[in-house]
């Protein structure tokens, strides 16, 4: 689990790896190096934060400057962020937020927006304790919620919430880039006050005349009831949304509803998603189950929970090597990988129950048996 | 004379030392980190400024100062890196900070001996079958008798001998460990097991020795000569005080060493568990930089009960440890340096001949 980034591959040149067999260690020379400039490494992705917005009250977009190691992004993708809490490293994935595709330029910048989330760790101490000049740990993008290359003929957005970001900057660089087709974006959110993005996007329909946006409030001035998603309502605001291309990006409950209407319709296929946060266990097939580790110690899993959850709640009877390493706790970053050697778990991002010895993402994995893990 | 316990109270024992680990593991945090990241910072800092007064120390009036300066900066360097850096975060002790550099698993220390053979032999081997004899390879490592329930063999007659070739080559001594070349003649382990452990050796040690008598002497040009005699010399010093704390971890005073019984150790409570590691080891007294310097093995008792609790705590914890250990009748064993390595000492001239008991049989 080194954290060496694609562009750190200078330490496997021959003469280096020469070196390095008799005794160089690039990680010494690293040391003395950061300690110069906390941004400066020889082996390490990192970042310093040039600049950081209030979008709204609860939303911050943070504008960074990436080292020689970064290799660029593309929009709808999402860059790994590492913070330091109290000792522990504790790493999310975030979206891109800003309009264009940004390449491997170094004097380019990215920005992420981050909304505060209640008890969330790593975004409330990104609101309170990240300012411009501090350096933070970064994670290459990675992420296939990208544009396809083949763009269809007309468009439909669905966002809500937070999940708006890595849309935004998706429909930003079509626009950009001179897409013809039209765009239909809705988004739902609370109220006008917590619209991220909310005069960008309506600056962008303003110049392209094929981009038109909803704004769908739970609750604002002179509106009688909350407007939520259903078949009625989406019919209402887009007439011919069948026809469309979808894109999808929110929190779970808002994803399950859209996606079960698109199921219902046949139009499964037709449309992109990406989850904001990891999806609830099904409490209907959630179970009370038996975890084995590979030492053959066992514990015992509440429904409901995640195996890494589990794990980490029984951290202090664990030894070092029961405990799972671990990264973003939403599927993304892959760093809890770990072998099941039996049993059956729901995968809780794709919904697939699979059984047998295979590699699962503990923190998205719920059993639905007994579990032995090796 | 400690007391034996039953079952009912190994576990009662148990129990209050678990609160005392759980007391501990309930606030890791920023100061734990704070420690760490600062014992690694010093070291690299006289690792760096050792090298440094080697490579550049040629000059013949400045010499003299420089060169032995070079050395004992050098040679702390090495012995924090091993000792209260390497041995603690291979034990797992910073896993839960999340950091790819302090993860155990993946931690290559700065010593000849394989990290992944060593998380073996030590991690496994040594901390679940402490001190019984024929199981634990560290009860005289193999080469020397240290207790009267290990049977004598002839060439524990130069048990003096063999300790001082031990310490001087400590650090081969530890990589070669794994290789099992003893347990190999005996054919208890196989060849292959033994050839790859070696092949595994021989690549750290063209690494490690590779740095210190071929890329740094070279690279230091005209002053090659004083830089590999300056990293020889560290290496010693390193390998002498290491052996030396290590040696008073288990063998000094009245530290027990078990017989194997696979019957018990497999019934073994976690309390029992708890009850067999404090009688089989024992601590040293001494200061803030010695404990750092010992990598914490002067509390080698609450190292044992809690091996991955990290080590800057336990002189907190020791107190509360030895508090249990009067209470259930334990015997705690623990001195001053001199003390503690003097009754290894004796051992070693002791147990070099046969024991009564054993010269009777074999008459």
């Amino acid at each position: 689990m080194t954290q060496l980034s694609n562009t750190a591959t200078w330490t496997q040149r021959p003469l280096v790896r020469m070196a390095q067999r008799i005794g160089f260690e690039p990680a010494n020379v690293d040391y003395f190096v950061e300690k110069l400039n906390p941004v400066w490494s020889l082996l390490n992705l990192r970042a310093t934060v040039v600049n950081v917005r209030e979008e709204t009250h609860d939303t911050k977009s943070f504008e960074l400057q990436p080292n020689m190691h970064w290799q660029g992004i593309s929009a709808g993708q999402h860059v790994g962020v590492n913070v330091e809490i109290n000792g522990v490293t504790h790493k999310r994935r975030y979206s891109l937020s800003r309009a264009e595709a940004v390449n491997a330029d170094e004097s380019k910048t990215i920005q992420i927006t981050v909304k505060r989330v209640e008890g969330g760790l790593v975004s409330n101490h990104l609101h309170d304790h990240i300012q411009a000049g501090d350096v933070i740990g970064l994670e290459a993008a990675d992420g296939d919620f990208v544009l396809p290359a083949e763009l269809p003929n007309s468009l439909l957005v669905l966002t809500a919430g937070s999940g708006i970001t890595p849309v935004f900057s998706q429909v930003a660089t079509l626009l950009n880039e001179g897409y013809q087709g039209s765009i239909e974006f809705l988004h739902y959110v609370r109220s006008p006050a917590d619209r991220i993005f909310g005069e960008q996007l309506e600056a962008l329909a303003q110049q392209y005349s094929n981009l038109s946006v909803q704004w769908c409030f739970e609750a604002a001035e002179g509106q009688s009831k909350p407007e939520r998603f259903s078949a009625k309502q989406l019919a209402k605001r887009v007439a011919d949304y069948q026809e469309r291309n979808a894109m999808l990006c929110g929190p779970a409950g808002f994803m399950e509803a859209v996606r079960e209407h698109w199921a219902d319709i046949g139009r499964s296929d037709a449309l992109a998603f990406e989850y904001f946060g990891a999806p609830p266990v099904d409490a209907t097939d959630a179970i009370d189950a038996n975890i084995t580790l590979k030492t053959g110690k066992q514990i015992q899993l509440n429904a409901g929970e995640t195996l890494l959850d589990s794990l980490l709640e029984n951290g202090p009877n664990l030894t070092a090597d029961e405990l799972p390493k671990y990264g973003c706790k939403r599927g993304v970053c892959h760093e809890c990988k770990c072998r099941k050697t039996s049993g059956a778990v729901k995968n809780l991002l794709t919904g697939k129950v699979t059984a047998g010895e295979e590699d699962i993402q503990l923190c998205i994995s719920a059993p639905v048996s007994d579990v032995t893990l090796g | 004379m400690t007391k034996v316990l039953t079952v009912e109270q190994a576990n009662a024992f148990g129990a209050e030392l678990d609160a005392v680990r759980e007391q501990q593991m309930n606030n890791l945090g920023e100061r734990d980190a704070k420690h760490i990241r600062r014992m690694i910072k010093i070291q690299k800092s006289l690792a760096l400024a050792g090298r440094l007064l080697l490579w550049f120390g040629f000059m013949p009036p400045m010499f003299v100062v420089t060169w032995p300066l070079g050395v004992l900066c050098l040679g702390i360097a090495k012995i924090m890196e091993n000792m209260e850096i390497g041995h603690n975060v291979m034990h797992g002790q910073y896993d839960w900070m999340n950091d790819p550099k302090l993860n155990s698993q993946t931690y290559d220390w700065d010593t000849v001996s394989d990290s992944d053979g060593w998380r073996y032999t030590h991690n496994y081997e040594h901390h679940t079958y402490t001190n019984i004899i024929g199981k634990d390879r560290d009860v005289g490592y193999g080469v020397l008798r240290v207790s009267k329930d290990q049977p004598w063999e002839p060439h524990h007659l130069l048990n003096p001998v063999s300790n001082v070739l031990l310490a001087a080559g400590f650090d081969a001594g530890v990589g070669l460990h794994d290789v099992q070349v003893d347990e190999f003649l005996k054919g208890k382990v196989s060849a292959k097991r033994s050839w790859e452990a070696l092949k595994r050796f021989a690549r750290k040690a063209t690494r490690l020795w590779g740095k210190d008598y071929v890329l740094f002497p070279l690279l230091s040009g005209p002053n090659f000569l004083g830089v590999i005699a300056g990293n020889f010399a560290a290496n010693m010093i390193r390998n002498v005080w290491s052996n030396m704390i290590i040696m008073c971890g288990h063998f000094p005073g009245e530290a027990q060493t078990y017989e194997y019984d696979e019957s018990v150790l497999e019934t073994e409570t976690r309390g029992q568990w708890y009850v067999r590691q404090m009688n089989g080891s024992a601590n040293i007294e001494g200061g803030k930089v010695f404990h750092i310097l010992s990598g914490h093995l002067s509390h080698q008792i609450e190292h044992h009960l809690f091996p991955d609790v990290p080590a800057h705590r336990y002189p907190d914890m020791a107190p509360a440890v030895r508090e249990i250990c009067e209470k259930y009748g334990q015997h705690y064993e623990t001195g001053p340096f001199l003390k503690q390595y003097g009754s290894f000492l004796g051992k070693i001239f002791k147990y070099a001949l046969p024991t009564r008991k054993q010269q009777l049989a074999a008459a």
